[in-house]
């Protein structure tokens, strides 16, 4: 009898959890890959906002000079030595309900551009990112991919 | 001794200037040996460690908190408790962040020269940290990159200096 309470309760409370976790906005976090598959982004949450690191690059070493890659079309000049692998090319995006995130920002290190972003979350497993200036119905929207990590 | 008289005027003006730094008064604060501690396992590459000030106004010196004109990081210091080099990091970003302001990077060392036991970041060009004391609290991000894996915590300690000018 105990049994067969307890896995109803047990099942209420994961959907319970499961919601809550969607509607605070943390499913962002993760590993995810950009559809040119050059990069891999690890969003992270610091206090209530939600902000995104370069972890890996398709060629992390300038082939010039065989050194890391740095951020060197940085508009700062003193921050051209950043490093590229761990750049926060996403910041500061807030949770705004029905798995979108607006406010945010995001860098193009190959530009040294800064876009207005919002991150829709079509399943759990797939964002479009979309990058605009001013308004936007004017911008690009990019699908990034979760990576599952492999599991042991 | 009128002209005696005239200098110290001008000398004494001078010095409530540069003192008062025009309109209001100037404040350093100072944080020292905060904790920078990034959790272990850490990848090789980017960590992040993350360290939330919650502001202490009376430290700063009084009729600051809400007059706060200017406020800008003058100097950023990473090292080991124990004072052995930085072994293993080979570059250090610090970012500033708060719930109500957009985050900054605000200093870098990158690289850190091999034997560097106290890392002196070199600040951005606009290490403006006026936002910041908008409110009660903000956050130091410290992104340090490793040179290969490490299998345990890293335990750093950070000095933070911020000068501050009132309205």
């Amino acid at each position: 009898m105990k049994k067969i309470l307890t896995i109803p309760v047990f099942a209420v409370l994961m959907i319970f959890m499961m919601s809550f976790q969607s509607e605070n906005g943390d499913s962002l976090l993760g590993i995810w890959e950009p559809s040119n598959g050059r990069a891999r982004v690890k969003i992270e949450k610091i206090g209530n906002k939600y902000y995104g690191k370069i972890v890996w690059l398709i060629e992390p070493n300038d082939p010039e000079t065989g050194k890391p890659k740095t951020d060197t079309n940085n508009p700062d000049e003193s921050l051209r030595s950043v490093p590229l692998k761990g750049y926060r090319m996403l910041k500061d995006f807030e949770y705004k309900g029905d798995n979108e995130w607006e406010d945010g920002t995001i860098y193009d290190p190959l530009t040294g551009n800064t876009y207005n972003c919002t991150i829709k979350m079509k399943d759990k497993n797939t964002l479009d990112i979309r990058g605009y200036i001013g308004i936007s119905t004017f911008g690009r929207t990019d699908v990034w991919k979760r990576l599952e990590m492999p599991k042991k | 001794m009128k002209h005696n008289i005239l200098m110290s005027f001008l000398a004494a003006t001078v010095l409530l200037a540069v003192g008062c730094g025009g309109n209001g008064t100037s404040h350093t604060y100072s944080l020292t040996a905060i904790p920078i501690t990034l959790s272990g396992p850490l990848m090789e590459g980017p960590n992040t460690a993350q360290y939330e000030v919650s502001i202490d106004w009376n430290a700063i010196g009084p009729n600051v908190q809400g007059n706060v004109k200017e406020a800008m990081l003058t100097a950023a210091t990473l090292y080991k408790e124990d004072g052995t080099a930085l072994d293993g990091v080979t570059g250090v970003v610090v970012q500033l962040t708060a719930d109500d302001a957009d985050m900054e990077e605000v200093a870098v060392l990158n690289p850190i020269p091999s034997g560097t036991a106290k890392a002196e970041l070199q600040m951005a060009n606009k290490a403006d940290a006026d936002d910041y004391f908008d409110s009660d609290k903000f956050y130091i991000v410290v992104d340090v990159t490793m040179a290969e894996e490490l299998w345990e915590d890293l335990p750093l300690l950070g000095d933070f200096t911020f000068e501050i000018k009132t309205k």
